[in-house]
């Protein structure tokens, strides 16, 4: 595994999505999903509303990080607000 | 009550897990750790954050092949598009003169991206090329090896020569899909040509068509091969679009921790774009989707 040059951070990201999409089959298994009509232009499931709003984390997060200086800390908070607006009301 | 689903079925899907697992995941995974970190050499890395997403996303170059290859895109899809509806619309739709013309349309489509490339690199020079020879005798100094706007007119003419068949093929199976009884209809009505189009033919085509921009806004977004072979991204920098560009940095200058996380970059906008373009198929699939949810 010394190859894939494995790094603390990237694990821990890495393990978040993957630990996500567990739970998501989990719960996609224990309570089928239903699609509803938020603010989204698109009737979404919980699943699609959890793609939209990794999308979303991501081109946050990378603007912050191109257009300031300004800790990335702040970016990353605004985006995970912006992933619990999604996944409640997208 | 709903009843428990067989998820036995799942087990025959597991060779396509494993498979894209190894050619895809594991690949993808060590490019997000390659992206916080300066490669020095296989046993030397340095940890440095989100330095080099910081630097490649304020690189003026990278900005300038970005912007050109938005301009490259949205320039052969405003040609192959259209391009491809008018071939299918013109194609002959019976007898041995269709089976002829499916086979000449499909021709470009099977000649490998490499190939390509070297076919317009000989076809465009003045000294051996008939394309370069017959634009030499009409006077005009052609040169896509000096000249930006020459080597942007043989890239643009040479994808729309590869693929606009592509499009060509997926509207001509679209057009033969739709029954002979709104054509019998329109005549009835006594429709023109084009409102056959307007009415009838487009609104049919929307599916195709959507699949079709899919995949040539993917294909020409990562396009690599064809104007490397051509033009190598000259002269300057003319044609140098996102994927040379990153061949450059990883390959060229061998900065693996930049060229990372400029990968997971175009990783991203790709995925958004394509995204959308889903979507937008599957609204069209289902138009009344929207009203049959729980609100």
């Amino acid at each position: 595994m010394g190859w894939m040059a494995w790094t603390l951070p990237t694990a821990i990201f890495i393990a978040l999505i993957i630990l996500a999409i567990a739970v998501l089959t989990v719960m996609d298994v224990r309570s089928p999903p239903i699609m509803r009509k938020g603010f989204l232009p698109i009737p979404t499931d919980r699943g699609d509303r959890f793609y939209i709003a990794m999308l979303g984390f991501l081109a946050i997060n990378l603007t912050w990080w191109g257009i300031t200086d300004i800790s990335a800390l702040v970016g990353l908070g605004i985006s995970l607000v912006w992933f619990g607006i999604a996944m409640r009301w997208g | 009550m709903i009843k428990t689903r067989n998820n036995k079925a799942w087990f025959l899907v597991l060779p396509v897990v494993i498979s894209v697992a190894f050619s895809a995941i594991i690949p993808l995974m060590t490019v997000i750790n390659y992206s916080v970190q300066d490669i020095i050499g296989p046993d030397q890395k340095v940890f440095v954050g989100l330095d080099w997403f910081k630097e490649v996303l304020r690189d003026p170059d990278l900005h300038g092949a970005f912007l050109r290859q938005i301009l490259f895109t949205l320039v052969v899809l405003a040609i192959e598009i259209p391009l491809g509806i008018l071939i299918a619309l013109s194609m002959p739709a019976k007898g041995w003169k269709a089976s002829l013309t499916l086979v000449l349309i499909a021709l470009p489509l099977l000649v490998p991206f490499n190939v390509v490339g070297t076919i317009w690199q000989i076809f465009g020079r003045a000294d051996i090329g008939l394309g370069g020879h017959f634009l030499a005798s009409l006077g005009i100094n052609y040169n896509y090896a000096t000249n930006p706007l020459h080597a942007w007119l043989t890239v643009i003419l040479m994808d729309v020569w590869h693929w606009t068949p592509l499009v060509a093929l997926l509207c001509y199976a679209g057009l033969r899909s739709i029954p002979e009884g709104y054509y019998q209809a329109a005549k009835i009505d006594g429709a023109k040509a084009w409102a056959v189009f307007r009415f009838i033919q487009f609104p049919k085509l929307s599916g195709v068509l959507m699949i079709g921009l899919l995949l040539r806004f993917m294909d020409s977004f990562m396009i690599y091969t064809e104007p490397f072979v051509l033009t190598g991204g000259g002269p300057g920098n003319a044609t140098t679009f996102l994927s040379i560009y990153l061949t450059k940095l990883a390959v060229g200058q061998f900065d693996l921790g930049p060229a990372a996380a400029f990968s997971l970059i175009y990783f991203l906008i790709i995925q958004v774009v394509s995204f959308v373009l889903y979507t937008i198929i599957q609204r069209n699939s289902n138009p009344n989707a929207s009203k049959q949810v729980a609100q």
